[in-house]
C-alpha cells in the first residue's frame, strides 16, 4: 500500500494531519468533495472556470479558489500544484481532466491523482492513464458506477441499493419496508429475538428527514428506509429473512433515455440474458445505439409516455429504470411505471435536494451519478488509519472503515463495555486473519481488526479517537 | 434572517480577547510604575463583564455566518471595540466627556490619528500605551486578529476578512482563512519588531519607540509628544520612521511574496508598489522644489518634504514640521495624496494606490473607445484583465466616497466649522490620516470641535476604514429585509 503523505498542521497548537488537495473544477461534485475534505481539516484549493461560480465557492467554502482554466499551467502553478499532495480531476471536461493530471505528473509529481471521465472510451484511457506518462491512481467513471450500482439491485423488488465494504466481504442492502413487511412494528430486540440470520444488523434507519441509528428498542415502521450490513456471502439469507424475495431470473427490463448511463446498464443487462427495451426519443441516437447494443432491442419512443408503454406491454416487467437527463420526467415516470405494473422502478436523480422527497414518494431506489462520483472520491481519500468514509443521505449520516489500534480505548473489550456514542454503532469486523463478523453486544475488537461504523454526522473525530492512536486533538 | 444570539455570542469572544489585552496594559502599566492604573483596571472590569455577559447568556452551537450576520458582526465588534476602549480616557478624568474619550478611541482603532488631547504629555503611560496600542490592534485588523486566534470561524470567515482586509479577494496567502490572517499577522509583528529594534538603536528609549512603533506600522499617527516627531529633531529617527511607513503602507501579501516566499518579481514587478512609489518620489519632489524657492535649504527641503509626503500618503499623520507654514500649493498636494492613500492589502487607509491606478486606465480606456468606436479594450493589472464588475464596484466605490466626503463637509460647516477646516477635517477622518489643515493642522487638535462634528468624524474614520460599503449597507431597508 501506498504511504499517504501526512502533514502536521502549524496552526495554533493543535497536532493534525491534513493534506493538501487540489480540486480542478468547484461543480456540484467538486464543491461536495471540498466541503468534506475541508471537514476533515484538509487544505483545499479549487480552480474554476467560471467567475460566478468562483464567487459562489469563495463565499461558502473555507479553501484557496482560483479562476481559470484547469489545463493550463499558469493556472495550475497559481493554484500551487507543486505543493499539492493530490489532485482530484472533476471539470466537465475529460480532456481538461487529462491534461491536469498530466501537468501535475510532468510538472510537479503529485503523488495521488484522481480524474473523472465521461467518454465511452474510459476502457481504454484507464491503461493509459495508469502508465508511466500520467500515472492516474483512479479514473472515475460515472456512468460505468452508477450503471452497477443500478445493476446490482435491478432484480431485487425490495431493494434499493447495495453497497460492498471491507474488499466486497460485508454488504449494505438499502430496503424500504412496506406497509404489509412483516418486519413493521417490530423492535430491535424483536428482531433478535426472531433469529435471523447470525450476521445481519440494522445499522440505519431513514424515516421522512430523520436519521436513525438503531438501538434495541427501536421500532421499525412503513415507510422506514431501512439499512441492514450483512456478510457477502450469507447476504442471500438475509434477503429471505427480511421477507424480500429475489426474482429468480431478471427476464424483462425498461431502459428510458438513450445516454450513456443507459446504454451502460443496457449493455450489462444484456450480457446476463435480460430482455432489454431502449427508449430513446431521438432517432439518429436510436441509430447510434442500436450499432452498440447485441439483443437490447432500441425502441424509437417517448418511454415516459401512457400509451407507449401499454403498448410496448409495459405489465409485469422485472423493472422499469428512468435514465433521461431530466429529473422530474425520471420521477413521474418511475411513479406511472408502478402504477402501470412494473415490479421495480428505479430513477436516476441528479438534484440532490430531490433525494428524500422522491424516496418518500415510493420510488424503489434512486441513484445521483454526482452522489455516487462523491462517494467513490471519498472513499479513495485515504487519512491515517481511516480506510473510507462514505455519506448517506445529505451527509446525515457516514460510513467509516479504519484499522483499530493497539492501545486505543476500544480493544479488548466487549461492545457494550466500550460504550460508543449515542448515534454509533459498530456494523462489521474484519480480522486480519480473513474472519469477518457482523458483531453482537458481546463481540470484542481486537488490534488490527478493520472495523466499519456507522454513526450520525459530526461524531467521526470522537470515534476516530476512540480507534486511532494519536489522533483527535492532542496538545503538540 | 439574522440570528441575534450567534452575531452577539461571536461579538463577546472578540470582546474577551480585548479583555485580554487590556488587561495586559493594565499589567505593563503597573510595572511602568504609574501611579493612577484605576481607569485601566476599570475598563478591563467592565470588558471583561460584557464578554462574560455575551458569551454565557448567548451560548449555543458555532454556526457558520450568514453574509448579513457578518457584515453585523464586524460592524458591532469595531463599534464595541471603540466604546471599551474609550473607558480608560474616560475614567482617568483627563478627557472631560465620553464624546471625546470615544472619538479618540475610535480615531485610535481606525488608525485615524487625529487626537482631542490638547496636552498629550500629561497623560500617564499607561494611557499613552494604550493610545497607541490601539492603533496597533485596528492596523492589522480586530476581524483579522479574531479569525487568527478565535477558532469560531470556519466557512463565512472569507466574508469577515473581505469587510476589513481591501484587495483580499485576488490573493489568498493559504487556502484557509485562518491561515492566511495568521500569516499577515506574523508579518505584522515581526515588521514591528525590526521598528522597535530600529528606534532603540537610534536612541529612543523604550517606551516611547514602543508606542511609536505601533503608530508607525499601523499608520496610525498618536505620537507620545505634543509635537509629533518634531520633538524628537532626530534625522535618525525620521529616517527609520520614513522607512517603516513606507512598508506599512505596502500590501503585506506583497511582503510575503517577498520575504517568505522569496519571489522579489512579484514584489518589484508588482504595478502598485511601482505606482505608490512613483507617487511618493514625485510628491516629495514637488513639494522640495516649492519649499526649497520660498524658504528652505535644499536639503533640509527634501528631508522634510519627504518625511511629510510618506506619512501623509500613507495615512500616518505623523508631523515633522507644521506643514500649514508652507506654500499653498504644498499644503494642497498634501491634501491630495491624503486621498491617494498606501496600497491594498496594506494597514494604510485612503482610497488606495491600486484603485487610482486602476481609474486612470479606465478613464483612459473611455478614450480609446471614443476613438475608435468598434474597438474592444480590457483595463489590466499585472498583466491580468479586470473584470467589468471589479470595475463597476471600483467606481461605486469611489463614487460613495466622494458623495460622504461631500455630505459630511456639509454637516461640519452646519453646526458652524470653517470651509478649509471642515474639508481637511473630513478627508483626515476618512482616510485615516489625523491631522488636517485650518484649525485642525499638525500642531493643533480636534479638541475645540462642535460635538456633533466629533460624532459626524467619527462615523467617517469608521466608513473608511471598513471600506464604505460595510457601514452603509444597514442604514439600506433591504438589509433588513427577510
Amino acid at each position: 500500500m501506498r504511504m499517504t503523505p501526512l502533514r502536521q498542521s502549524n496552526f495554533g497548537c493543535i497536532l493534525q494531519f491534513w493534506m493538501r488537495i487540489l480540486i480542478l473544477g468547484g461543480g456540484a461534485v467538486g464543491a461536495s468533495v471540498a466541503r468534506r475534505l475541508i471537514r476533515e481539516k484538509n487544505e483545499i484549493v479549487i480552480v474554476e472556470g467560471s467567475e460566478e461560480q468562483c464567487a459562489q465557492l469563495e463565499d461558502t467554502l473555507d479553501a484557496k479558489i482560483v479562476q481559470g482554466n484547469a489545463a493550463s499551467i499558469g493556472t495550475l502553478k497559481r493554484a500551487g500544484l507543486s505543493e499539492a499532495d493530490m489532485l482530484i480531476a472533476v471539470t466537465n471536461s475529460d480532456e481538461a481532466n487529462i491534461l491536469g493530471c498530466l501537468i501535475a505528473q510532468a510538472h510537479a509529481n503529485v503523488e495521488i491523482k484522481v480524474a473523472r471521465l465521461r467518454t465511452h472510451e474510459v476502457g481504454l484511457w484507464r491503461s493509459l492513464c495508469g502508465g508511466e506518462l500520467l500515472n492516474i491512481d483512479l479514473v472515475i467513471h460515472p456512468d460505468e458506477e452508477t450503471a452497477e450500482r443500478i445493476q446490482r439491485v435491478v432484480g431485487l423488488p425490495g431493494i434499493s441499493d447495495i453497497r460492498e465494504f471491507a474488499e466486497g466481504k460485508v454488504s449494505l442492502v438499502g430496503m424500504n419496508l412496506a406497509a404489509d413487511s412483516w418486519l413493521v412494528g417490530k423492535s430491535m430486540e424483536d428482531l433478535r429475538k426472531s433469529g435471523p440470520p447470525s450476521n445481519t444488523l440494522v445499522a440505519m434507519l431513514f424515516r421522512g428527514n430523520q436519521v436513525i441509528i438503531p438501538r434495541g428498542d427501536d421500532q421499525l415502521r412503513a415507510g422506514d428506509h431501512v439499512y441492514i450490513v450483512a456478510t457477502t456471502d450469507q447476504v442471500s439469507d438475509t434477503f429471505t429473512f427480511m421477507g424480500v424475495e429475489a426474482a429468480e431470473r431478471v427476464k424483462r427490463v425498461f431502459i428510458v433515455g438513450g445516454k450513456q448511463i443507459g446504454i451502460e446498464v443496457a449493455l450489462r443487462l444484456e450480457g446476463k440474458g435480460v430482455q432489454v427495451k431502449l427508449f430513446e426519443r431521438d432517432l439518429a441516437r436510436c441509430k447510434r445505439i442500436s450499432e452498440l447494443v447485441k439483443d437490447t432491442v432500441v425502441v424509437h419512443a417517448d418511454g415516459t409516455d401512457q400509451m407507449t408503454l401499454v403498448e410496448e406491454n409495459i405489465e409485469g416487467i422485472d423493472a422499469y429504470l428512468a435514465l433521461t437527463g431530466d429529473d422530474e420526467d425520471n420521477i413521474i415516470s418511475s411513479l406511472l411505471s408502478k402504477r402501470l405494473g412494473a415490479r421495480k422502478a428505479i430513477a436516476l436523480v441528479n438534484r440532490l435536494d430531490f433525494l428524500p422527497m422522491a424516496q418518500l414518494l415510493g420510488i424503489n431506489s434512486i441513484f445521483s451519478s454526482r452522489l455516487v462520483i462523491v462517494d467513490r472520491i471519498l472513499q479513495f481519500v485515504r487519512k491515517g488509519h481511516i480506510l473510507s468514509v462514505t455519506t448517506f443521505r445529505q451527509e446525515e449520516a457516514e460510513a467509516i472503515e479504519l484499522i483499530a489500534d493497539a492501545g486505543t480505548k476500544s480493544i479488548g473489550k466487549t461492545l457494550k463495555e466500550l460504550h460508543l456514542p449515542h448515534g454509533a454503532i459498530v456494523g462489521g469486523i474484519s480480522r486480519p486473519s480473513g474472519e469477518v463478523l457482523i458483531p453482537r453486544g458481546d463481540s470484542v475488537i481486537q488490534a488490527g481488526d478493520r472495523v466499519l461504523l456507522f454513526c450520525l454526522e459530526g461524531l467521526v473525530p470522537e470515534l476516530e479517537s476512540a480507534f486511532i492512536a494519536g489522533s483527535g486533538r492532542a496538545k503538540a | 434572517m439574522i440570528r441575534w444570539p450567534t452575531v452577539l455570542n461571536a461579538t463577546g469572544y472578540f470582546i474577551l480577547a480585548l479583555t485580554g489585552v487590556l488587561a495586559l496594559t493594565t499589567l505593563i502599566a503597573y510595572f511602568l510604575d504609574t501611579a493612577d492604573i484605576a481607569p485601566l483596571v476599570s475598563a478591563t472590569i467592565t470588558s471583561g463583564g460584557l464578554a462574560g455577559f455575551l458569551v454565557l447568556v448567548f451560548r449555543g452551537p458555532v454556526r457558520e455566518f450568514s453574509h448579513r450576520e457578518g457584515i453585523l458582526l464586524v460592524l458591532i465588534t469595531w463599534v464595541s471595540f471603540s466604546a471599551l476602549g474609550a473607558l480608560p480616557f474616560y475614567f482617568s478624568g483627563f478627557v472631560d466627556s465620553f464624546t471625546d474619550s470615544f472619538f479618540e478611541s475610535i480615531s485610535g482603532f481606525t488608525t485615524t490619528g487625529a487626537t482631542i488631547l490638547v496636552d498629550i504629555e500629561a497623560l500617564p503611560r499607561g494611557l499613552l500605551l494604550w493610545r497607541s496600542l490601539t492603533h496597533w490592534i485596528g492596523g492589522m485588523g480586530i476581524i483579522l486578529l479574531g479569525i487568527a486566534i478565535l477558532p469560531l470561524i470556519g466557512t463565512g470567515g472569507m466574508e469577515l476578512y473581505r469587510s476589513e482586509f481591501s484587495g483580499a479577494k485576488s490573493e489568498k496567502l493559504a487556502p484557509r482563512v485562518a491561515e492566511t490572517a495568521l500569516a499577515l499577522w506574523r508579518l505584522y509583528v515581526a515588521f514591528s519588531l525590526a521598528q522597535y529594534i530600529a528606534l532603540r538603536l537610534a536612541g529612543m528609549d523604550s517606551f516611547e519607540a514602543v508606542c511609536h512603533t505601533f503608530s508607525t506600522m499601523a499608520t496610525g499617527g498618536f505620537s507620545t509628544r505634543n509635537a509629533s516627531i518634531e520633538a524628537f529633531n532626530s534625522p535618525a529617527i525620521e529616517a527609520i520612521i520614513i522607512v517603516f511607513m513606507l512598508i506599512a503602507g505596502i500590501s503585506f501579501t506583497r511582503h510575503y511574496r517577498l520575504l517568505v516566499e522569496r519571489r522579489p518579481r512579484s514584489f518589484f514587478g508588482d504595478q502598485e508598489v511601482q505606482f505608490y512609489l512613483g507617487l511618493l518620489a514625485s510628491g516629495t519632489l514637488a513639494i522640495a522644489i516649492v519649499l526649497t524657492l520660498n524658504s528652505h535649504q535644499p536639503l533640509e527641503a527634501v528631508r522634510v518634504a519627504l518625511f511629510q509626503v510618506v506619512s501623509i500618503m500613507t495615512t500616518t499623520g505623523f508631523a515633522s514640521a507644521d506643514f500649514e507654514l508652507w506654500a499653498p500649493f504644498a499644503q494642497l498636494l498634501l491634501l491630495a495624496l491624503m486621498f491617494a492613500g498606501g496600497c491594498t492589502g496594506s494597514t494604510a487607509g485612503g482610497l488606495k494606490v491600486a484603485r487610482l491606478f486602476l481609474l486612470f486606465r479606465v478613464v483612459g480606456r473611455e478614450f480609446r473607445r471614443m476613438v475608435e468606436r468598434r474597438g474592444v479594450f480590457s483595463v489590466r493589472l499585472n498583466q491580468e484583465a479586470v473584470s467589468e464588475n471589479t470595475i463597476q464596484s471600483l467606481l461605486n466605490l469611489v463614487y460613495l466616497a466622494f458623495l460622504i466626503n461631500f455630505s459630511a463637509c456639509m454637516a461640519l460647516t452646519a453646526v458652524g466649522v470653517d470651509v478649509l477646516t471642515a474639508i481637511a477635517a473630513v478627508a483626515a477622518s476618512m482616510f485615516n490620516i489625523g491631522p488636517g489643515l485650518g484649525s485642525v493642522g499638525p500642531t493643533e487638535n480636534y479638541a475645540h470641535m462642535p460635538v456633533l462634528a466629533k460624532w459626524v468624524l467619527s462615523f467617517c474614520m469608521l466608513a473608511g476604514r471598513l471600506e464604505f460599503y460595510t457601514v452603509l449597507i444597514i442604514f439600506t431597508r433591504s438589509f433588513w429585509r427577510k
